[in-house]
């Protein structure tokens, strides 16, 4: 059901730009600190049993492979190749499920008047972002430290890729989340839709190595695109044939665009 | 400028239309202090949530301005962190001086050590006076009240309203009450929500009477004779 056809006449700002995006940052970091803080509690430890999931997620799949008699499609280690896919993957996937989970965890606050919504999603999202370079460094050291082996050719284009991924990750939740605002079970469906993307956006596999027939009809896949671009920051003996970060940046622009305007045409 | 412009609000439980508030219409100055008496259940929080802009009306227009703060409001607080981490939090999401605000609330509070404890180990009344201290130590330019403006025993309740009446001095108030004996004294014009209109009273009495009035009523005949049918394809 649609809700709402009325209208709120909110205060007008008068703060000049600067001063604006200073408090609005300030406001990010608080409600970061706060996320953080919800989470895992006060305790550095708690945090760090935060990330025992994905490093599960990790060790699952290199047992799988290793019990399927796959080996890398790169020359490289298992494990490098295992986390050049995941953890770009990880960081899309936590992203929405951060946004999608501020409607909640977050509600509270929207009472106080420099609250709004839009920076909670950004707070969650931020949050994301930091455990999922912490994820790398984390799965990467031990790599080096158990397995004595470990890449990272150029850390620029890796965390691009990342950032791409976040940002895709970031723009699809905000879309689906204005929708939500429309048709209560919108982030729901949006969540349904990403089901596939699992297994179809080179997390298991390289583009390299995909029949162009296949190709053709994956590479219309962002997110595919993104995590070979972060792939190919990370490996040295992998260059993507596929990867481009334009078509990311379109899908990133348009879903964001998509949201802010269901969301000011709600607010209008 | 806070208020209603023709303003429509309206719940669906269990297949029928509750109304909160049907085309009404209030305009409050930003330094007005104003009561608005709702009786139990009948959408007070939804009022509060209109004013505070985190949901909309069905149909018109919510008037609001800037530096609306809830009034003693405990739900943006986090149990896992201690008083302390909270208020600072608090004190960031408003822009004002964490080390001056946490000061304040330590001393309005009178909470001692606990205000460097989680607020899983407070007790509600405990809750009710740091949120209330820290609503006290914000710049708000008008307070919005859901049914209570103190909390704790006698004497930190009238710590509290003398504190308010201090802020009240250079800031308005609006209070939703279902209790209309707490509104008594704090505010200058007094309105009763009854069947979605708003109706202006001429003082506290008037207020007080028109609400009990419609509690006596019977609810079957009011929904019958009051509560417009919507159409709700």
């Amino acid at each position: 059901m649609i809700r709402g056809g009325g209208t709120t006449i909110g205060p007008i700002r008068s703060a000049s730009p600067g001063e604006w995006l200073r408090v609005q940052l300030q406001i990010v970091a608080a409600l970061a600190r706060r996320d953080v803080q919800s989470r895992f509690g006060e305790s550095w430890l708690a945090y760090a049993g935060s990330f025992l999931a994905p490093i599960a997620w990790i060790g699952a799949t290199w047992l799988a492979f290793y019990l399927l008699g796959r080996t890398s499609p790169v020359y490289t280690d298992m494990v490098s190749f295992i986390i050049s896919g995941l953890i770009p993957y990880a960081v899309f996937r936590y992203v929405v499920t951060a946004i999608g989970r501020t409607k909640t965890t977050a509600r509270g606050l929207l009472l106080f008047p420099t609250v709004v919504e839009e920076q909670n999603m950004a707070a969650g999202a931020l949050v994301e972002l930091a455990n999922g370079f912490i994820l790398f460094l984390l799965v990467a050291a031990a790599n080096l430290a158990i397995f004595g082996k470990g890449e990272l050719a150029d850390p620029l284009a890796f965390a691009w890729g990342m950032l791409l991924c976040w940002g895709l990750g970031g723009a699809y939740a905000y879309f689906f989340a204005m929708l939500s605002r429309y048709y209560g079970r919108a982030y729901n469906l949006g969540q349904l839709l990403l089901r596939p993307t699992f297994f179809l956006s080179a997390i298991f596999f390289t583009a390299n190595e995909l029949p162009e027939h296949i190709l053709d009809w994956l590479g219309w896949n962002p997110l595919l695109h993104a995590i070979e671009i972060a792939r190919d920051g990370m490996l040295f003996n992998y260059h993507s044939r596929i990867a481009s970060d334009g078509y990311v940046l379109l899908w990133i622009a348009a879903l964001g665009l998509g949201g802010a305007v269901l969301g000011l045409m709600r607010r209008n | 400028m806070w208020g209603f412009v023709d303003c429509t609000r309206y719940h669906v439980a269990e297949g029928r239309p509750q109304v909160v508030l049907y085309k009404a219409s209030l305009v409050v100055e930003t330094s007005e202090k104003v009561a608005l008496m709702v009786r139990p259940g009948q959408g007070k929080s939804t009022i509060m949530r209109l004013l505070a802009g985190i949901d909309l009306p069905d149909s018109g227009t919510v008037l609001r301005d800037e530096g609306g703060w809830p009034l003693g409001y405990a739900g943006g607080f986090h149990n896992g962190m201690s008083g302390e981490a909270n208020i600072w939090n608090l004190a960031r999401l408003a822009d004002v001086d964490p080390i001056e605000l946490s000061a304040f609330c330590y001393e309005f509070s009178e909470l001692e050590d606990f205000y460097h404890q989680p607020l899983g180990r407070y007790s509600s009344t405990m809750k009710a006076r740091l949120a209330l201290a820290a609503s006290l130590g914000l710049p708000a330019r008008t307070y919005l009240a859901d049914d209570k403006l103190a909390a704790g025993d006698d004497r930190f309740r009238q710590r509290c309203m003398d504190a308010l009446s201090e802020k009240l001095a250079d800031c308005g108030l609006i209070f939703i009450a279902s209790n209309p004996r707490a509104a008594k004294n704090v505010c200058d014009r007094y309105y009763v929500v009854s069947g979605g209109e708003i109706l202006p009273c001429e003082d506290y009495d008037h207020a007080a009477a028109l609400l009990a009035a419609s509690v006596d009523e019977d609810p079957a005949d009011a929904e019958e004779a009051d509560v417009p049918t919507f159409d709700l394809a």
